[in-house]
């Protein structure tokens, strides 16, 4: 008796850590970055609205940009982003994958803005970088937004801007992070 | 040489000149419309696509697809329009577990909008390429992905 009793204690306790452990996910394969190259001479915006982007209760933070769903106004603008600066064939996606630094400072079960810092890896043409970001996490009911605005370095991240472009290209470009996801 | 002749000579060099200046000007200038309106390279139904790119290494299907224009013809498994982005996901069956192919319009129209699950459609996309999990990543699924779609018989 004793014996059945242990095996169904056992059996409960691993029953209840399983499902404490399992972590809820919201994704999105069409979230949505934009980014802004700024000089003195030209202003461009680029536009990706195929980002597959997830968030765990646990605090686990993914995105993945493929290069080439960047949109540019101009064709040739984006011939040359894709094939040239990002070198799409080789490096086809940007991925970043961090945690949220404070497990307190959000809640996936309840609705609210939550200001958050993510720390994790961004990497770039095919140089991954130790970063972190500043983001919100906006829970509302069955959907949870993501937005984060910050700003990276081409040369950092090793995208080569020819000398005769670099008064149409800004070596710091603004990215600006809004993805919609759900269960 | 005759004066006729270098007339016509320099009349020759600057209309050069001039088409190629009005080349280089379109081509820096050419607006990206959004919308595959190439014809297609590629004709496929979305299970032979999906099929082919589970069984081939990503960089050789991303390599044969990815920019390409491809008629693909599946059946709607979900339509989301995304107001905030201006533009509507079309997802097509794939018939695999774990798959998700997404066709993405750039502009969102009623007619897309409508589009019901298991509704049959024939779209013409500019192909973005397959992208499969890492051990890591919260998404498992396998992703296809198309972009500036439309359906076939507004082409």
């Amino acid at each position: 008796m004793k014996k059945y009793i242990a095996v169904f204690l056992m059996a409960t306790l691993f029953t209840i850590g399983s499902l404490f452990s399992q972590a809820t996910v919201f994704k999105t394969s069409t979230g949505n970055i934009t980014f802004v190259s700024e000089t003195e001479f030209e202003k461009f915006t680029a536009v990706n609205n195929q980002v597959t982007a997830a968030i765990s209760s646990q605090g686990k933070i993914q995105f993945k940009a493929p290069v080439n769903s960047f949109d540019f106004e101009k064709k040739l603008m984006q011939t040359h982003f894709q094939e040239n600066y990002m070198e799409s064939a080789t490096f086809p996606n940007g991925v970043f994958k961090g945690q949220i630094e404070d497990l307190k400072s959000f809640n996936l079960a309840k609705n609210g803005t939550y200001s958050v810092s993510v720390k994790g890896t961004l990497e770039i043409h095919g140089v991954s970088k130790e970063v972190v970001f500043p983001g919100k996490v906006i829970v509302d009911g069955d959907q949870v937004t993501l937005k984060s605005n910050f700003s990276i370095s081409c040369a950092e991240y090793g995208v080569k801007i020819p000398k005769n472009n670099v008064n149409q290209i800004s070596d710091n470009i603004k990215i600006s992070v809004s993805c919609l996801l759900s269960k | 040489m005759k004066l006729a002749n270098r007339k016509n000579l320099i009349l020759l060099v600057l209309s050069v000149i001039l088409v190629s200046i009005v080349v280089v000007f379109f081509m820096a200038t050419e607006s990206n419309s959004g919308v595959a309106n190439d014809d297609a390279k590629y004709k496929v139904t979305v299970a032979d696509w999906v099929k082919e790119g589970l069984e081939t290494s990503d960089s050789a299907y991303n390599k044969k697809y990815v920019g390409q224009i491809i008629e693909i013809s599946g059946k709607v498994a979900a339509v989301d329009d995304l107001p905030a982005q201006n533009s509507t996901n079309v997802k097509l069956e794939s018939g695999q577990e774990e798959v998700i192919v997404g066709a993405l319009f750039n502009k969102t129209s009623q007619e897309v909008s409508q589009l019901k699950p298991g509704q049959d459609v024939t779209l013409i996309c500019e192909c973005n390429g397959v992208s499969k999990p890492e051990e890591d990543d919260l998404i498992s699924e396998v992703l296809f992905t198309l972009k500036h779609c439309q359906l076939k018989n507004n082409k």
